[in-house]
């Protein structure tokens, strides 16, 4: 049985090679009228030729694109090995969660980049779990926005809004959100992972950190909304290779840059994700 | 690549390359600075290095150097295609051969910034509360050789038409960013320039020698005023030879890139900040830091007279 596993891989091996499965890269364009992968068409808008051509020069090979009928269906021919690259929401993606994979999102211009932010409660109380946690008071660390608006996003993600809680206590840093935790007067304390990695790592090796007898019940970093999906099957050089034209692209070819973000709200910049970036993962 | 997903049950990921850039390179080779003391250092190497490997499909060779100089070198000669330097160094690099060095990628941290700032610090019980205020009292400098500490506010200082050199009674360097703290604590200075970062002159900062101090309660933050500020001043960057293929350089970008988020565990066991990030920069994120190198070398060469 091996012998023939390997005797068909060898000659679908030789068929792609001898098709030149590799010299393309297909991408889902969402219109109104879906069809085969094709060269784009000579009416294409300009910032769309120069995203197709730019990506064309910096990969050395064809780019095609894909007309498909909206996310769902090109997340369908993504996940079939029909098409190489799409754009895809929380619902598109999940379906073919197992297969595909985020390999970039959109910065908006101002924002932060999606970092993570962590939850934690005395590890000797009696939360275990996100859930125990309503109807509690939950203590903020700071003024930034990531201090503030982000862990709140991360936690609104996973079905935890404001008014989930009983209260949130805004404490001017870190320090003080540890305090009001200490102190009884919160529950729970929510920061960002750069916080949090500055409270709990004291720079003194003799001092006993901070964070020893908290319990983190969440790390996680923001749902994206829309994010740059591919195949799992991708090669990791592949991967790499369209993340690091796309990371510069505001830089290089502003063109192409403005079309190919053009679904992100004041898109500022291409950030690398997680697989899972398009998951309210735990 | 319509024949992807038989494929992979063979154990065999789809590549996108057209052709091979590798042809006739033998290996990539990276330069490094800093002691081999520091264990967090040496593993960031070996993380960098196997990574890069694993990403590119050739060896990577370090070529350490115990100083900055040894890097700048490295690459202004072409004996390496990328190094990880400060801002400093590659605008050193910047004046010796131009755009056939490029910086392609420096951290972003949590907070948003790209950089760090210098920072004016007065006691809070004093009655400086501006620059302006600071005619004619005392200053403590950090380094001579410091960016933050003495060459950008000096910079800075000549831009707002003060002469650093008269406009204070005292100047002198507390040999660092610590012992500037202790020496303005102790009332040695009546201000002292330090460097500040995690965060930005709005929202206040939440990293540099006045909180990490404060972490250890050898001060406390209440008994210091931030009177003025100047920056950001460019972190470390990326820098790769531009004269090496576009593929090369396009893979390390986005393999580099990609590390915080493929790897989180490795991202903080490396010493990086959790919740920081790569960013793609080019030669005008550092140009600022370029015209000062270059005012100094200009001074040294005796034609702006020295600071």
């Amino acid at each position: 049985m091996r012998k023939l596993l390997l005797a068909a891989c060898a000659v679908l091996l030789v068929a792609a090679t001898a098709k030149g499965p590799s010299d393309t890269l297909r991408i889902a364009a969402i219109g109104p009228a879906a069809g085969p992968c094709a060269p784009l068409g000579a009416s294409a808008a300009p910032g769309e030729k120069a995203y197709y051509e730019h990506l064309a020069a910096r990969l050395g090979m064809k780019v095609l694109t894909c007309p498909v009928a909206d996310r769902a269906a090109a997340a369908k021919a993504l996940a079939a090995g029909e098409l190489d690259m799409a754009v895809l929401d929380p619902a598109s993606f999940t379906p073919i969660a197992s297969v595909t994979r985020s390999i970039l999102t959109v910065r908006p211009e101002g924002d932060l980049n999606r970092i993570p932010v962590i939850l934690a409660t005395p590890a000797a109380g009696p939360a275990k779990r996100l859930e125990d946690l309503r109807g509690k008071v939950l203590a903020f660390g700071g003024a930034t926005p990531a201090a503030r608006a982000l862990p709140q996003k991360v936690l609104s993600d996973r079905g935890f809004g404001a008014n989930v809680f009983a209260k949130r206590l805004d404490s001017a840093n870190a320090e003080g959100a540890l305090e009001a935790l200490n102190a009884g007067k919160a529950d729970a304390i929510v920061l960002h992972a750069a916080a949090w990695q500055r409270l709990c790592t004291p720079d003194d090796p003799k001092v006993k950190p901070p964070c020893d007898d908290l319990r983190i019940l969440l790390k996680a970093r923001p749902q994206a909304a829309l994010a740059i999906v591919v195949r799992k099957d991708i090669s990791d050089e592949t991967r790499y290779r369209l993340i690091g034209i796309h990371m510069p692209m505001h830089l290089e070819n502003r063109a192409a840059f403005a079309w190919a973000s053009s679904w992100a709200p004041k898109a500022a910049e291409f950030e690398p994700a997680e697989a899972l970036a398009l998951a309210a993962t735990r | 690549m319509g024949l992807l997903a038989v494929l992979s049950g063979c154990g065999e990921k789809q590549k996108l390359v057209s052709g091979d850039w590798r042809n006739g390179i033998k290996e990539i080779r990276m330069a490094v600075s800093g002691s081999n003391d520091d264990p967090r250092l040496v593993k960031r190497r070996s993380a960098y290095q196997a990574r890069l490997s694993q990403a590119i499909g050739l060896p990577i060779k370090l070529y350490e150097s115990s100083d900055y100089n040894g890097v700048i070198q490295a690459m202004s000669s072409g004996q390496v295609d990328l190094a990880q330097m400060a801002g400093g160094g590659y605008a050193n690099v910047d004046a010796q051969i131009g755009k056939l060095a490029a910086p392609i990628l420096t951290l972003r941290q949590a907070e948003g910034e790209t950089g760090y700032y210098s920072a004016l610090v007065v006691r809070a019980d004093s009655p400086i509360r501006s620059l302006a205020d600071m005619k004619g009292h005392s200053l403590g400098y950090v380094d001579f050789n410091s960016t933050s500490g003495y060459l950008v506010p000096r910079a800075k200082f000549r831009e707002q038409g003060i002469d650093p050199d008269t406009y204070f009674s005292k100047t002198s360097f507390a040999g660092g960013h610590t012992q500037a703290v202790m020496a303005l604590a102790n009332g040695q200075f009546d201000a002292a320039i330090l460097q500040a970062s995690g965060g930005d002159p709005v929202h206040g900062f939440s990293r540099g020698a006045l909180q990490t101090m404060a972490r250890r309660k050898l001060v406390d933050l209440k008994d210091f005023r931030i009177i003025w500020t100047a920056g950001p001043i460019p972190s470390e960057a990326f820098v790769v030879r531009t004269d090496r293929p576009q593929p090369m350089i396009d893979t390390v970008r986005g393999a580099m890139g990609a590390l915080p988020y493929d790897e989180p565990d490795l991202w903080l066991e490396i010493g990086q900040l959790d919740g920081s990030a790569y960013t793609s920069v080019t030669r005008d994120h550092y140009k600022d830091i370029i015209a000062l190198r270059a005012a100094d070398i200009a001074q040294r060469r005796g034609q702006g007279g020295r600071p």
